[in-house]
């Protein structure tokens, strides 16, 4: 929102590779969080407060919190060895619809900074960058990145946003009493960094589940970019949610059709609205998206699906209350 | 291959409410710390502090001839820690009045006085010390952190590396292991610190510090000190501790004067881009402690790029990093 991401290193290099995963769940409480209570809440850092947006859907955008840093970045296998680096990454929480949780984390690769590790203060003088001190290609690291494979010697972005959302878990004005069962949404994205290019993207969902987004762009638009991909992983998300509510209510012996379909309608129905908070130069972007893939097309029809089902389920109901009135 | 051009039509509808707006700090080139004494030594005789205070008045000409301003005219502050955290007596009125009268006769002039305690806690009871506190980052382990640690140290100690480490010895014929501490930025060889942040025990005099019931130690609370005087410590964009004029009377107990007095009204500002401080050589240890914290710390980006922005306005050299900031003269020991 209103932070900024993008070129800050004091010696004037600038990134050429910036890596970012966004991580989506529900906010564990039984109802969405008044936007006060929100502001509250995500105010991870005494002393700063959390940004905010009214209209037209309630979002709270927490300050950035840093991680410290020393790790290997993934390369594709037969690139060479996988460089080190040292720094710090940042993330925050974002939080939409006083319900809709997202740990969003990020981080500038520098390369060709240093060959060895530097004392800390160099690093903390340098929030949000990490430096690698061996050689890489910058589209190997992108690639690398993209292809999320899970190592404890490997950066772990999607962990470091997992964080930063169970940073809520301790607000008091979480009750942890959500009605609805839905799984955490994975977004990994990958910057390469060109000057003077047309921005040119791909998003991509593999059979993990896991949403996977490229760009090259130059600089200027970094931060608008690490916004398009919140407002993406927010809407699958919102997708994914809602469909499975829809197969649980078709498929659980154990839970009435009900119990699955009211609290996603009451929590998720009202929230879609990739226009909302999308920057002005990712519309465009946005358009593409939607022509092939026609998420909303296919969020409308599980809405209409959902609610034709209740309407369903109800004039039975009163079809056997009238039927046990007569008998 | 999309268009970033924007769409033909511009945006008519702006709803930004950025919570937080850091404000610009009218700022001294240099603020120079012109002594400091443990409380008891302001207790008794005047002539230890007659004499450190001679003592410091070449430097502090020194200090002002040399203050790095960028070619405007150098403004430089004066300031002084009264160190009212862990012991105190209800005699803040002659202890003030002593001070700034012997000061003044050693041609020091003391610009502001603020009190450690403050660092802690203001006089509001805002907790002064958990902007630096949780914004104390712990530095990850050669190839240890990959993204998925908790950020801040709870444990009360914050260090440069790795600790020596002994192995359980299992079987009695086996070699007792032993491994050397180790910094992690070392160059050739390593200086291994450990500084103590606070413990949990009840403050020994006046109240605790809230629900915390944290007891800062003297390095954390000078740390505080430091970022103070650099602006780099704010709540809600504005100074963590703010400056009051002296109202002509100090009041009796430290614990209800204010946090910064400015007792000089012809005073340059507070806040500085840099800062000096001039001290017995004592104090070396702690310092050494300050440099560990503050090469901990993350200020808040907006905050860094205020003052980057105010001191490029009037070409103002600023070290990125923190510690290059802060500078020191530490006067000889004995008498």
């Amino acid at each position: 929102m209103a932070r900024t991401v993008g070129p800050s290193d004091p010696s004037g290099q600038r990134p050429q590779v910036v890596l970012g995963a966004v991580t989506t769940g529900l906010l564990n409480t039984s109802e969405p969080l008044p936007l006060e209570a929100a502001r509250q809440a995500l105010a991870l850092l005494p002393g700063v407060s959390a940004d905010w947006h009214r209209h037209p859907i309630e979002q709270v955008v927490s300050p950035d919190v840093f991680f410290g840093l020393d790790c290997r970045l993934a390369v594709p296998p037969g690139s060479g060895s996988q460089p080190r680096v040292i720094g710090t990454a940042r993330a925050r929480a974002v939080l939409t619809a006083g319900h809709i949780l997202q740990g969003s984390a990020r981080v500038e690769v520098l390369l060709d900074a240093n060959r060895r590790r530097l004392p800390w203060a160099h690093y903390a003088a340098r929030t949000g960058v990490v430096e690698a001190i061996n050689k890489a290609d910058p589209a190997d690291l992108v690639t690398g990145f993209l292809r999320g494979a899970v190592d404890s010697t490997l950066l772990d972005l999607g962990k470091t946003g997992a964080y930063v959302m169970s940073l809520l878990d301790r607000a008091p004005q979480i009750d942890r009493r959500a009605r609805l069962k839905t799984e955490t949404g994975r977004l990994l994205w990958a910057v390469h960094v060109q000057d003077g290019v047309e921005p040119d993207s791909l998003v991509e969902l593999r059979d993990d589940g896991m949403l996977r987004v490229r760009i090259g762009t130059p600089a200027e638009l970094l931060p608008q970019f690490v916004e398009f991909c919140e407002i993406l992983a927010l809407h699958h998300w919102l997708l994914s949610a809602l469909r499975n509510a829809f197969d649980r209510s078709t498929r659980s012996r154990r839970r009435r059709p009900e119990d699955e379909l009211d609290p996603a309608l009451s929590y998720l129905g009202h929230v879609w609205n990739p226009g909302a908070h999308l920057p002005h130069e990712m519309r465009g972007l946005w358009q593409r998206l939607e022509n092939e893939a026609q998420l909303t097309w296919e969020w409308e029809s599980t809405l209409t699906r959902v609610r034709d089902k209740v309407s369903l389920l109800t004039r039975k109901a009163i079809e056997e209350t009238l039927h046990k009135e007569v008998v | 291959m999309f268009s970033a051009a924007p769409d033909a039509q511009a945006p008519v509808f702006h709803e930004r409410n950025q919570g937080t707006i850091v404000q610009n700090l009218g700022l001294s080139h240099l603020s120079v710390e012109v002594g400091h004494f443990y409380m008891d030594e302001l207790e008794n005789g005047e002539e230890p502090i007659r004499t450190q205070f001679e003592r410091v008045k070449p430097w502090l000409d020194a200090a002002k001839a040399s203050a790095i301003s960028g070619g405007e005219r150098p403004r430089v502050s004066t300031c002084f820690l009264v160190d009212d955290y862990f012991q105190h007596w209800p005699d803040a009125p002659q202890i003030m009045e002593k001070l700034l009268r012997l000061s003044r006769e050693a041609g020091v002039v003391i610009d502001y006085v603020a009190r450690e305690s403050a660092c802690a806690r203001r006089l509001d009871g805002f907790q002064t010390a958990e902007l630096v506190a949780t914004r104390l980052l712990e530095e990850p382990s050669p190839e240890g952190a990959n993204g998925g640690r908790p950020p801040t140290s709870m444990s009360g100690w914050m260090s440069n590396g790795r600790p020596p480490r002994e192995s359980h010895v299992l079987e009695t014929m086996q070699a007792h292991g032993w491994e050397p501490a180790h910094e992690y930025g070392e160059r050739n060889h390593s200086i291994y610190l450990d500084v103590e942040l606070w413990d949990s025990q009840a403050r020994p005099v006046g109240g605790d510090d809230g629900e915390l019931g944290r007891r800062y130690s003297c390095p954390f609370l000078a740390a505080v000190w430091q970022l103070i005087r650099l602006g780099l410590l704010r709540q809600d964009g504005q100074p963590a501790l703010k400056v009051t004029d002296f109202d002509g009377e100090w009041r009796k107990e430290w614990d209800q004067c204010p946090d910064i007095v400015k007792v000089n009204p012809n005073a340059q500002p507070f806040y500085a881009y840099r800062s000096l401080s001039i001290m017995p050589r004592t104090f070396l240890p702690i310092e050494h402690s300050v440099q560990n914290i503050i090469n901990h710390f993350l200020p808040d980006p907006a905050v860094v790029e205020s003052l980057e922005r105010q001191a490029g306005a009037k070409n103002v050299p600023l070290p990125p990093v923190i510690a290059d900031r802060l500078s020191h003269f530490f006067l000889a020991g004995g008498n």
